[in-house]
């Protein structure tokens, strides 16, 4: 009993050390030239754009890549050729883009 | 009201605030500046549901709390950089430099704000508001957005981790 007492005797005293010490900081001016600096600063200020809109920006450009990937593979670029030739072949015209052998 | 006078009215509460944050001049002068520049540049935002002073009391708390993690993230940097031999920027650590401090007590002062800066972010806030702005416990509990029980709770608590912190450090 006796000790815990004694342990809040001196947090009390710690405690009142600590406040006469935050006390006794003293308050001091703000520089002089800070809002020239401030003027400056709000002369000179560019609007960012917000992180979200970039986020949107950004992932609706990873779905339209996606979407032009899917497309390019499901249409096939091979097979569009392959088309070609047959429609080529089958009106009598050569395929080939080679003009000597 | 011009921006002059609400700058003129302000600025040394928020100057002296983020001293008593940050405990560097550089340091609280770029705060000040920042929370100028936010402070103009959301006016119109601005509702008066609480006073102008609470307003940016929290834009510089917030402020100082941004530049804490920033500072951490700076230094979590440099080691790196140290490590794999590169340059360290030269301003990433910053002395104790609080011209509000009386010189004999700097020593004493710069132990005593070391162990602050141990507190948990609402308790510093908490006990810097109260000690060294002299905010009551309701105008407190108003910039932080919590009930003036719940300011009580967290100056006392800051109280006894700051003594045990205290001891822990002398031992």
């Amino acid at each position: 009993m006796n000790r815990s007492s004694n342990e809040s005797n001196m947090m009390e005293n710690e405690c009142i050390h600590i406040d006469s010490y935050l006390n006794s900081i003293e308050r001091v001016s703000a520089p002089p030239f800070l809002f020239t600096r401030i003027r400056e600063q709000l002369a000179n200020y560019v609007e960012k754009v917000p992180g979200v809109y970039v986020w949107i920006g950004g992932v609706s450009l990873c779905v339209l890549l996606l979407f032009n990937f899917m497309l390019v593979l499901k249409t096939g670029i091979g097979r569009s050729v392959d088309e070609r030739h047959v429609f080529a072949n089958s009106i009598g015209y050569s395929s080939d883009n080679n003009l000597y052998r | 009201m011009s921006l002059e006078q609400l700058y003129e009215l302000h600025k040394d509460m928020v100057y002296n605030l983020s001293l008593n944050y940050l405990q560097n001049h550089e340091d609280a002068q770029e705060i000040t500046q920042d929370v100028f520049v936010a402070v103009f540049r959301s006016m119109d935002k601005f509702r008066n549901e609480s006073s102008v002073s609470t307003w940016i009391y929290r834009i510089t708390i917030n402020k100082c709390l941004d530049h804490i993690k920033a500072s951490k993230r700076k230094k979590r940097l440099s080691f790196f950089t140290s490590i794999f031999g590169g340059d360290v920027e030269e301003n990433t650590f910053r002395v104790f430099d609080h011209p509000g401090v009386q010189l004999e007590q700097k020593q004493a002062m710069e132990r005593l704000f070391r162990c602050i800066n141990e507190l948990p972010e609402k308790q510093k806030t908490a006990l810097l508001l109260s000690k060294t702005e002299n905010l009551s416990q309701s105008e407190i509990a108003e910039v932080m957005g919590v009930s003036v029980k719940a300011v009580e709770s967290l100056i006392q608590r800051a109280k006894s981790n700051l003594s045990e912190i205290l001891k822990k450090n002398e031992g």
